[in-house]
């Protein structure tokens, strides 16, 4: 059952350019006769090609290709992060030194052929090839759709989308003759490797089977023993394995699919898999000449220029991993523009990736301000998917999982961020996107645990900015237990500390932000400070009279940007939220409290970047941040005590202790 | 020992059985499994069972006006069925569909779920989904051991080809193998073409899709006098199982039930 729809050929031969040639090539059954055997036909008549080609045989998917035949095409499985294939960048020089895929010259534009040294013979074969691409249907946008897939690695229904029109046949015809151009090479996207001592099959977008619960830090020894046993133990009790199914496309009865990443449309086995290649030549011709400018006014503060230059030079050096360890409010973003310009004006890719989605959104005008004459792409999950050739993206790591082998600088802002960890796909979709000698920025305020491991055994670079940029030291959070505050707002009773908070907010005129550990505590909470202590508050003094607005916002809340528009704008004096708030939203003039500072969901980082919300301006670098917790516990203490020892330190860098 | 929800994939710990000690979760993942294995406490919550509604369909009479129920063998049956069963009298065939059982209601959370299995393509689901059949099927044992052949509700070769699954059918040769029945998928064929059904009123509906359905030249299974139970997905109107019911029953089945995961 299930027709025989990709096939394998081997071609022999020497150009007349001199070039000798033994490639073995894929191709959808359907494009066989009408694309491949018409190329190497014309080729051969024009005495442009001597050689023979033949036919290895017809499979029902790439993935049985490579299963019955893949050692003679080369459809090996394959390592981890596999590097690009190689016929595919075999295909691409041998067409591109012969000027065709010249940045220069489009395929069907009259050729122009910039290097003036290449022979006559070689700019007839030029000609003969451009014609025939030329002919039918591959035209300019066709070669724009290609330039525009660069380095990303696709299903063939994702390819089809934006194709969408034209018909089904049609596509693959226009594939083809791009797959022989070298743009991109046929795949299957579940492939094999060897772990231990059995194959194991994996998901080459999501990395789904390969069992890697970091790949953040690549290192085999950032895994403390501790960790490793807990690997194998989640291994064992719940390995990441496959699941596989009858499948009436191939007709396999156990074809294989990828269960995690589903959402970006189901990669199964049988399925064609496009890894466009993301090769520095681009087959279209750029219409203007490249220019980058860096547009920048702002002025770096001593120890930001300090990690400025460090971050320089190890974008220079040979390390390929760094941490910017910048405090909150520190100004990180800032710190990494030159470097990102360094790379852009050697014509290199940068990718800027966050867990978070408004932390790119907010990016996204700073970065056009700053490059305006560089194409920036914005991807995130609610935009559109978009395919288009830039030299800078912005992404959400989920919008990574697309590329691979692709850029040459990635950075990732806010990288101890949810859900970057907990999805172990997301690390391995940033780890593959770069390439192998790409350079991997994180940037963080508070580092994980393994990666200060390894930073202080040295595998990693650092730069470490202790204070924020106005030179003002971090506000200290004060802590006072409150005892048994659900039961004494389930009561009504009135809780002093709170009280406190609330009346220096409305004396001083200023913002509040109060966290609370569950979504389910919202309500109340926001009742009990609306009913009982701003009535007490009112009771005080005759001065709190005016108008206090309160609100809370949780995740799953419908009208959240709106609210949090809304607390941007002034017109909420307080907000009341859990943890999604930690990071991103930043209102002058504000004080935090957190009720329920010890819950376990408040871990140290999270106490850190909440604390670090207030006294963010220079005209405001003072403000109240204050942990109201039934007792003292480790963690806050530890919360605290960084703070104060970052405010002790003067000199970036060097201490991690 | 905790698992994660299949639902929500929140981590939740099932209640304690002996198989535990002995199955990794991938096994466990594979097997037929009472539903408080497979769903957290909330989840457990948003899926609405269907028990003591319409005798014909498991329509819930909670949210049903009573003018819209009428008495039925002792029973009660909705306005829908009480509908067909004045078709039924007009075509002068008998029973067509004896009656359908829904496992549990369409709400919003069971059209998430329906729409990851049938749409996104988790096919992992089919397990769960069989278990509900199954432990469905547990309670009413009595009434259906007369049933000789199970059979899903055929895709068109096209949407089949697009689908890569049936996904009637993936559940119902679960079940068909939990219980030791004949299964088979080679009953009828279905005939390409979108399914516009929301716009048109019962007959028309009806109509097309009698037309939609035809047998299989290709099956050879005797189905004279034999009781058949087919499989679907999802029960709006019935127009879908109605007129496959009619085709088998005028190929000579004897009874023809039905089983739908959501009503
Ligand atoms: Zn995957
Ligand atoms: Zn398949
Ligand atoms: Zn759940
Ligand atoms: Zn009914």
């Amino acid at each position: 059952m299930g027709e025989k729809a990709f096939a394998a050929y081997m071609v022999k031969g020497r150009f007349n350019t001199g070039q000798v040639i033994d490639w073995s090539l894929l191709t959808p059954a359907s494009c066989w006769k009408r694309i491949d055997l018409t190329f190497w036909q014309s080729l051969t008549d024009r005495a442009l090609f001597t050689g023979t080609w033949t036919l290895l045989g017809k499979c029902a998917s790439l993935a049985a290709i490579r299963q019955q035949m893949g050692q003679a095409v080369g459809l090996t499985d394959q390592k981890c992060v596999p590097r690009g294939y190689t016929p595919a960048v075999d295909r691409q020089t041998l067409f591109s030194t012969c000027g065709v895929l010249h940045n220069g010259g489009t395929v069907n534009n009259k050729v122009t052929v910039h290097h003036a040294d290449k022979k006559d013979s070689s700019v007839l074969l030029v000609d003969k090839i451009a014609a025939f691409f030329e002919s039918e249907d591959c035209d300019e946008e066709a070669l724009r759709l290609a330039a525009a897939f660069a380095g990303r690695h696709v299903l063939l229904e994702e390819v089809r989308q934006v194709w969408g029109k034209r018909a089904r046949k049609h596509v693959m015809f226009i594939l083809q003759k791009l797959y022989l151009l070298g743009c991109f090479d046929w795949d299957a996207p579940i492939a094999r490797q060897r772990i231990g001592r059995k194959m194991t099959a994996f998901c080459q977008r999501c990395g789904y089977g390969l069992n890697t619960s970091s790949l953040a830090i690549r290192s085999p020894a950032a895994f403390s023993s501790w960790q490793r046993l807990r690997r194998t133990w989640s291994q064992w009790w719940s390995p990441e394995v496959l699941p596989r199914s009858a499948c009436a496309r191939c007709g396999s009865e156990s074809c294989l699919f990828c269960p995690r990443c589903l959402q970006m449309g189901k990669v199964r086995s049988c399925e064609p898999y496009l890894k466009w290649h993301g090769g520095r030549r681009s087959i279209v011709a750029r219409p203007e000449q490249r220019n980058v400018q860096f547009r920048w006014q702002g002025q770096l503060s001593p120890l930001q220029q300090e990690a400025s230059k460090r971050l320089l030079r190890f974008a220079r050096g040979e390390s390929d991993q760094f941490l910017l360890w910048a405090v909150t409010g520190a100004g990180k973003t800032e710190i990494w523009f030159e470097t990102i310009y360094h790379f852009l004006l050697k014509d290199k890719k940068v990718l800027v990736a966050s867990p978070r989605r408004d932390v790119i959104l907010e990016l996204e005008p700073r970065l056009k301000e700053v490059f305006p004459h560089t194409t920036i792409s914005v991807l995130h999950g609610e935009s559109e998917q978009k395919y288009e050739a830039a030299d800078l993206f912005l992404a959400t790591t989920h919008q990574t999982l697309r590329f691979r082998d692709y850029f040459d600088l990635v950075i990732v802002d806010e990288e101890d961020a949810f859900p970057y960890h907990v999805d172990s796909m997301l690390p391995y979709a940033v780890q593959k996107a770069r390439r192998a000698c790409g350079k991997i920025v994180y940037v963080t305020a508070t580092p994980r645990r393994e990666m200060i491991d390894a930073v202080r055994r040295g595998e990693i670079e650092h730069v470490l900015i202790p204070r924020r940029y106005h030179g003002h030291p971090l506000p200290v959070p004060r802590l006072k237990p409150v005892g048994r505050w659900r039961k004494s707002i389930r009561q009504k009773e009135i809780l002093t500390p709170l009280v406190q908070f609330l009346t220096e907010l409305l004396a001083k005129n200023r913002f509040g932000y109060l966290f609370v550990p569950h979504v389910h505590l919202l309500d109340e909470v926001l009742a009990y400070m609306q009913n009982v202590i701003l009535p007490y508050v009112r009771d005080l003094s005759p001065q709190f009279q005016q108008a206090f607005p309160m609100e809370s916002v949780h995740a799953q809340d419908p009208l959240r940007t709106e609210k949090v528009q809304r607390f941007r704008n002034k017109q909420i004096r307080l907000l009341m939220t859990t943890t999604i708030l930690e990071r991103g939203v930043t209102i002058p003039f504000s004080d935090v409290a957190v009720l329920g500072s010890d819950d376990q969901v408040f871990d140290t980082a999270a106490l850190i970047q909440i604390a670090g919300r207030v006294g963010r301006k220079a005209d405001d670098f003072e403000g109240n941040v204050w942990f109201f917790p039934e007792q003292r516990t480790l963690t806050q203490m530890r919360a605290i005590r960084q703070i104060e020892r970052w405010n002790r330190m003067n000199v970036p860098g060097g201490d991690l202790s | 020992m905790s698992m994660s929800c299949l639902a929500c994939h929140h981590a939740f710990v099932p209640p304690f059985s002996w198989r535990d000690l002995f199955t990794v979760s991938v096994l466990r993942s594979e097997v037929l499994l009472p539903v408080e294995q497979w769903l957290c406490v909330q989840c457990r919550s948003k899926l609405v069972l269907l028990r003591d509604g319409c005798l014909l369909c498991s329509r819930s009479f909670h949210d049903l006006d009573s003018r819209y129920v009428a008495e039925y063998r002792g029973g009660q049956i909705c306005f829908d069925c009480r509908r067909w069963l004045e078709w039924e009298e007009a075509q002068q065939s008998g029973r067509v569909l004896t009656w359908n059982r829904s496992v549990a209601q369409y709400n919003a959370w069971m059209q998430d779920l329906l729409t990851r299995y049938k749409f996104r393509g988790d096919e992992r689901l089919r397990y769960f989904f069989a278990s509900l059949l199954y432990s469905h099927w547990n309670g009413m044992a009595q009434q259906m051991d007369k049933v000789d052949v199970i059979a899903p509700i055929p895709l068109s070769a096209k949407r089949l080809k697009e689908r890569g699954f049936n996904q009637s059918a993936l559940v119902a040769r679960l079940l068909a193998d939990k219980i030791g029945i004949a299964y088979t998928e080679k009953l009828l064929l279905r005939r390409d073409g979108e399914d516009k059904q929301s716009k048109k009123g019962r007959e028309e509906r009806l109509k097309e899709m009698l037309q939609k359905f035809l047998n299989n030249p290709e099956q050879n299974v005797d189905i004279h006098g034999k009781n058949i139970l087919l499989v679907d997905d999802i029960y709006t109107t019935g127009a879908t199982l109605y007129a496959a019911a009619y085709l088998l029953k005028k190929r000579g089945a004897k009874h023809i039930y039905a089983y739908t995961l959501a009503r």
